[in-house]
Formats: structure tokens, sequence, C-alpha cells
């Protein structure tokens, strides 16, 4: 069943396009959830969440990509739930390395003072990411939209995972220069 | 700004960039599938076309001026340089490899009217040898100089890289698609059963193996220690460790200059991927959301910079000369 026919199916109240939905996005939603969360039973949670969160969202949403609404939907509630099990100090080993990562793009990783207009940084991280060259930006975002592990990256593009770090240390570097020149550090 | 915020924002990447990333599925996926032989009835039938409308085929489908910079895959660092490697280089720091590292590729759209033109299509030489593969006498083994590795991606994509044996149990891998290096060791000593072993140790701690007593000289197989990654097929190209080659970025890049200073338009895309006999295949196209629409399909090989036009096979242009 293709995108079309499974948002006709959220349109017509018909529950069964949570089951579609599950057979085709399943296993890349619980894959999001899964290297956010490094839990099996916490990502399955998130993924049924996200198809509540399809189920109330469309109508009246017609997305354009079925496919990454559930994902950004899925990263979402993988974050939160995240955030929360951080808070109680439960945090997993892949997303504290990729905070980490993404921290050395800041001036002060603490500061909690300053509230950044999340817009104007959405808009000026894809002015970014249009820029980098196409395997750069896909190195980026399997790490940082993703959280994939760095050796998984690497495998999958034939990349030493030593060459994948000095990608993504690079890029860091780059987006941290655009940042700063944008004036949101 | 936390470094959450920063996740939160990466997380509302807009959907037109993350479409061609990442996931097993999707836009990069299906047009690296596709492989030589889709391109070459794509570009058959394109050119068909063209043939029946007597118009060049970037005319016929695009023609409109898309100045656009576009999204080229393969353009990570490019210069019109060539990566030079050789001896005296001998180990680059990191900062050193930054340096010489081209700057980020110029917008074609910026490029000035008056820059020197390339040679135009009534002036392509018509030259249909093959393309040079440079080939010495064999070296013996332990061989010392460079060989090429092909090895199959998680995608199925051709990677290519070159090995540099120094001789004094020290060399360098330098990755076709960007010029990036990295340093490793090597050993040979005989093993248990007296047969001739190189122990390899690349800087990410992996350690690889390869029997040498016995095999051809002219190719070594490298094997993982550990059982994930796969076995590399290496073929001997050169006894000296002097050589250059263009990265798969920087013959993107001349393409697509190529295309501009010829046609007067900047293909949108470019796409290009390693074939197994080194060279390096081009695909300008353009996205057209149901499916990508073929500029030109060229062929190039990364040691000589010559870029073919691949339907014509004849060379389009030749590489900048470097000092």
């Amino acid at each position: 069943m293709d995108d079309a026919e499974i948002i006709a199916l959220y349109w017509k109240r018909d529950e069964t396009a949570i089951e579609e939905t599950s057979q085709v996005y399943g296993a890349y939603c619980h894959s999001i959830a899964e290297h956010i969360l490094h839990s099996d039973r916490d990502a399955e949670e998130c993924v049924n969440d996200t198809w509540m969160r399809a189920w109330n969202a469309m109508p009246p949403q017609k997305p354009n990509r079925l496919r990454l609404f559930l994902g950004k939907i899925t990263r979402n509630l993988a974050f939160d739930r995240y955030r929360q099990q951080r808070a109680e100090k439960r945090g997993s080993g892949e997303m504290d390395a990729v905070l980490e990562e993404l921290a050395e793009c800041i001036a002060d990783p603490e500061d909690v003072e300053t509230v950044c207009d999340q817009r104007a940084l959405r808009e000026s991280f894809n002015d970014f990411l249009r820029k980098l060259p196409q395997r750069e930006r896909q190195l980026f975002l399997r790490r940082y939209f993703y959280a994939e592990p760095v050796r998984s990256i690497a495998e999958a593009y034939g990349l030493r995972s030593n060459h994948t770090s000095v990608i993504l240390r690079r890029t860091r570097q780059k987006l941290r220069e655009h940042l700063k020149k944008e004036g949101f550090i | 700004m936390r470094p959450e915020d920063l996740f939160q924002a990466i997380g509302e990447t807009e959907d037109s960039l993350l479409d061609e990333n990442v996931t097993p599925a999707g836009h990069i996926r299906a047009s690296y599938i596709v492989g030589a032989v889709s391109i070459a009835a794509c570009t058959a039938l394109v050119v068909g076309l063209a043939v029946f409308s007597g118009k060049h085929p970037a005319d016929e489908m695009h023609p409109s001026v898309c100045y656009t910079t576009g999204t080229a895959a393969g353009t990570a660092p490019g210069s019109t340089q060539p990566v030079i490697i050789s001896r005296t280089v001998e180990r680059q720091t990191e900062a050193e490899s930054e340096a010489a590292a081209a700057p980020e590729a110029e917008t074609l759209a910026d490029v000035p009217q008056s820059a020197p033109p390339h040679d135009s299509m009534t002036d392509v030489p018509t030259q249909t040898e093959a393309l040079s593969v440079q080939e010495t006498d064999l070296p013996p083994m332990p061989a010392v100089g460079v060989w090429r590795s092909l090895s199959m991606d998680g995608y199925g994509r051709l990677v290519c890289r070159y090995y540099v044996f120094e001789g004094d149990g020290n060399g360098t891998t330098y990755e076709q698609e960007d010029g990036s290096s990295a340093a490793f060791k090597y050993t040979i000593q005989p093993d248990e059963d007296g047969t001739e072993e190189m122990q390899l140790a690349d800087e990410d701690g992996q350690n690889w193996t390869a029997v040498l007593s016995g095999t051809e000289q002219a190719s070594l197989t490298l094997s993982a220690a550990g059982a994930e990654a796969p076995g590399e097929e290496l073929s001997f190209l050169q006894g000296s460790t002097e050589f250059h080659f263009f990265a798969t970025g920087t013959l993107c890049e001349e393409a697509r200059q190529y295309y501009f200073d010829n046609y007067g338009t900047v293909p949108p895309s470019v796409g290009a991927v390693c074939q197994e006999d080194g060279t390096v295949l081009i695909h300008l196209y353009e996205d057209l959301e149901t499916h990508n629409s073929t500029w030109a399909w060229y062929t190039a090989d990364p040691l000589t910079g010559e870029i073919r036009d691949t339907e014509e096979n004849v060379v389009i242009h030749l590489p900048m000369q470097t000092e």
C-alpha cells in the first residue's frame, strides 16, 4: 500500500491505517527510537505513541512524505523520553555522545539563560545543510538526526570509523562557525 | 543555547534534505542501485530523443536556465588540483591535511564570465583510446608502491581507495571520493606454517591480514581480523609511491564547470559512482521528484583527470595543468 492510500485510510478514520503504517514504517520508526533510547521496549512504546499521534494528526494534516512525517514524530517522542530518563539518571550511551558532540558547536553548553529563537535556528540550520556537500550532509544527518552510531555509518559508506569521525568533526566545526556568523553563539 | 536546542533544531530538518538521505530507501539508494545498465539505457533514450528532435539532450530536456547550485553528490572538498602523493609528503598532520584541502567548491553561478573557457564541443579531440590506468612492472612481494582497492559499501556501491606502501612499514590510504587520507602500519612475517603474511593495522585500531605467499603479485586480499568488515581486494597500480589522482568531488565539479561553460546552464545535481575499472561515472541530472532527468553522463579517469563523454566516447575535458 502506498502513502496516498494509507493517508486516505486515516482520513476515512479507518483503523487499519495504523496496521498498514506499522507494516510499512514500523521498522524505520523503531530504528530511530532505538538509536535514541537504546532500549527495545522503550522504542516499541515510542513507536506505538507515534501511531497515536499520527492518528490524531490526520486529518487535518496530509503529509507529502509520510515516512519523514512519522520519522520526525518518533524522533521528538523518543527525545522527550530520553530527556525524562536522563533527568532520572537513566540516560543511554549513544545519545549522550551525540549531545556531547553537538555541544562542541555551541559556545556554552550549560547556558540555559539565553533563549534562542528556535524557528530562526531551524532556518539557519537548514541553510547550513543546503551548503554542505551531499555526502557530508548525509553523514551529519545520520549521526545527528538519527543518532546512528559512527561505526554503522562508516560501514554504510565504506569508510573507516576514524575517517567518518574526522568528517563529522570538520562538519561540526563548520556548523559552529556558521552559528557564530549568524549570531546564535 | 544548549545541545538539546540544537538537536531539536536538527529534528526540524527540511524534508527535501532528509529525503535524499540516510535510511536505506529513497532517492539515493535508487539512483545508485540503478547502476550502469540502466544508465546506458537512459542515456540511449535521452540521446535518441535528442537525435530525433535535432537538439542537444540537455537543451531538449531542460530549456530553462537553472542557476541554483543544487546539491552535488561527491563534491566534497573539490579543487581543480589533483591530490599529489609522494614520498616527500610523508605523514601529514591533520592540520596540514586541512590546509592542503581545497576551499569549498565555488558556486558555479558565481563563475565570472571572463573565466577562460574550456574547449567547446566543436573543438573536442577525438581520441578513442581506452582510459589510461598506470601500470608498471610488477615489484617483488611485498610490493612497495600504490595499490588500488575496490570494495562494496552497504548500499552495493563500489568504493575506491588507494593504498600506498612505503616499504618501511608505514603506509597511507587515500579515499577516491574526497582525497582524505589515513595512515597505517604494516609488518610482514611468516606465520606458524611458514606462510608469509602481512599484518596491517589502521588508525581505528582495526587489524587486517593478507597472505602473500602464493598470491599473484598483481593482487592481494586484505581481510579484517574482526568479522564485521569485508575483505578488500587490492590490485597493483605502480611501483613508485609518487602518484596523483583527482578526487571524485573534484571531477564532479570539473564536469559541472564544463557543462556550464559549454551550455550556459548549471546542472542542478551531480552524482558519481566508482566503476570496476577504477573510473568514475558522473551523472549530471535534475531531480524532478517523480524521476531524475538526465543532462549528461561522463566517465572520468581519476588518475589522469580526463573526462570523457560516455555516449560519444570522446575526451571532452582535460585536467587543468598543475605546476
